[in-house]
């Protein structure tokens, strides 16, 4: 790459971007300014949710209090749907072009999915004891969490279980990606299962619900994007850093000099 | 010009058609000569659907009603166990990459020793679902059902298997980390294999859910060969 | 029922875990700068924590 690539027209400024985002150093200067933003607008945005949330919206009347649950398990929940979905296609992307940031940025992602797969159930048991009368009941969506959950694991203990990490990540993603294949045909069955051993489906749609019980979901929902970029983000530097600590910009990140931001050395 | 090229196709297929069942051949005869390895998979699921009505006790009725889904588990776990020497001893001599290195589709050898696989463990475990039946108490209608289930869907275990076999084939402990790997990716196959059987015991229709184990098994006989050579890749790079 | 409980568990619960899952990568991260740090100890360091 040369270093006059900045004064280069503007017509590739994408692909220019595409590229600059597989040189490390690049990388890991750019989100090293992109990560602080990205934690204030999730603080600002996941504080006014909350305070919509648990102070402001009025109290459901079919389920009382405990619908408030509802603002952190139901972002949760897409949020564990979604990761898992973005980092079986960033590991498609990474095992088709072999390109080493998507590789870190799909692994880095197992994590904090896993995170919030757990954060969903056990905020959903939570509500379900009010609900249900019991901790845990094998509803259709409680039992798909768990089984996301567990393909999570798949992923995270098959790429912890190579030495060399750029295997590991090819391996992991093609397990991601069988399982994403996968997860339509498990989250159809579970449902399908579900219906035939419970009849009387208790499900919490019946309710209409109010606007002013909505934004606040829909800002959490945005909020918790927010801590995931951040997240994957710095997930994604450190594993740079770890996977690149004998090449001289990992020194010289750690040390403060200044990196060239207009080049770096080629991927 | 179009002869030559059709000869060329011809014989193009038929080394391919060569190939896979010199491949099939080698891996059946191979897993004869080791009996007491062949005969595992067998004594596996006999002692494992044994312990349930020890573990839980004899009545005929709970039993009846558990049937499926013991049998089902049963099979799903010695699938798995048989899994871990799908690949493993062609990967330790070296004869693996032999095969990558021979040009035939990498695909081709995962669908012929993935098939061998099956008929070893998968295809026992049909033939003595009966046994199981009877000590499980299946009423003698479902019987039949639950030995097509397990003829339709063990080979999807074993396809689905031999990818995350393909994965961990490298890894010292590969075999613990393929039962985490695979189980979760089971877990339809589990749910509509017990329903046609959990159908049949109470007299129901029961044709939909085989009709479902089929399009599974054809899919996963279509698809999984590409994803365990690309695993195989991996783990060979 | 009192709900409150339930309602607090929850987000505790789950801003516990969100938490860890953020602060984790900071924790590895010191041990990879001492890391590099030791390889290389002749350059002084802004890391006050090496």
């Amino acid at each position: 790459m040369s270093t006059n690539q900045a004064k280069k027209p503007r017509k590739n400024a994408l692909v220019l971007f595409i590229h600059k985002l597989g040189s490390p150093p690049w990388f890991y200067n750019f989100t090293g300014k992109l990560i602080p933003w990205l934690w204030l607008l999730f603080g600002v945005l996941a504080a006014w949710g909350l305070y919509l949330g648990l102070v402001r919206a009025p109290a459901d009347y079919l389920q009382g209090e405990s619908f408030r649950i509802m603002y952190i398990h139901v972002p949760a929940a897409w949020m564990s749907m979604m990761i898992y979905g973005l980092m079986a296609v960033m590991g498609f992307i990474a095992l088709v072009w072999r390109i080493r940031t998507m590789e870190i940025l799909a692994m880095s992602s197992a994590p904090i999915g896993a995170a919030f797969t757990l954060a969903a159930l056990i905020s959903g048991s939570l509500w379900g004891r009010p609900t249900w009368g019991t901790y845990w009941v094998w509803d259709a969506r409680l039992t798909s969490e768990l089984v996301l959950l567990f393909l999570y694991f798949g992923v995270m203990s098959l790429y912890a279980a190579f030495d060399e990490p750029r295997k590991a990540a090819r391996a992991a993603a093609l397990l991601a990606l069988v399982g994403l294949i996968n997860l339509p045909i498990i989250h159809f069955s579970v449902n399908w299962w579900n219906t035939l051993h419970q009849p009387s489906s208790i499900g919490v749609t019946g309710s209409t619900i109010h606007p002013s019980m909505l934004w606040p979901l829909l800002i959490m929902a945005v909020a918790t994007k927010f801590y995931y970029a951040a997240n994957l983000l710095t997930r994604a530097r450190l594993m740079l850093l770890e996977q690149d600590f004998r090449k001289s910009w990992a020194r010289d990140a750690i040390n403060g000099v200044a990196a060239p931001t207009t080049h770096g050395e080629p991927d | 010009m179009t002869t030559i090229a059709g000869m060329a196709d011809v014989a193009h297929s038929a080394s391919l058609s060569r190939a896979f069942f010199a491949l099939l051949r080698r891996d059946l005869l191979l897993a004869f000569r080791r009996r007491s390895e062949l005969l595992f998979p067998v004594i596996f699921v006999l002692v494992v659907v044994s312990l349930f009505p020890l573990g839980i006790g004899p009545g005929p009725a709970l039993l009846a009603r558990i049937a499926p889904g013991v049998v089902w588990i049963a099979a799903l776990l010695a699938t798995v166990v048989a899994l871990d020497n799908l690949f493993r001893s062609d990967f330790e001599d070296g004869t693996l990459e032999q095969f990558v290195i021979s040009g035939h589709p990498l695909a081709l050898i995962a669908l012929a020793k993935t098939l061998a696989h099956w008929l070893v463990a998968g295809l026992p475990l049909v033939l003595m679902s009966p046994l199981l039946a009877l000590w499980m108490n299946l009423p003698t209608r479902a019987v039949g059902v639950m030995a097509a289930s397990l003829a339709l869907a063990t080979p999807i275990l074993s396809f689905i298997g031999a990818i995350g076999a393909g994965l961990t084939i490298s890894l010292r402990r590969g075999g613990q980390l393929l039962s985490l790997l695979v189980f979760p990716l089971y877990i339809p196959v589990l749910i509509i294999a017990t329903a046609a059987i959990m159908a049949a015991v109470d007299g129901l229709p029961h044709g939909a859910f085989l009709g479902l184990l089929l399009a599974g098994l054809l899919t996963s006989v279509t698809l999984a060969p590409f994803a365990t050579a690309a695993a195989l890749k991996i783990s060979l790079s | 029922m009192d709900h409150a409980p339930f309602i607090w568990t929850a987000y505790a619960a789950s801003g516990l875990i969100l938490l860890w899952t953020a602060i984790a990568p900071l924790l590895r991260q010191k041990r990879a700068r001492r890391a590099i740090h030791l390889l290389d100890p002749g350059k002084p360091t802004n890391d006050s924590h090496s």
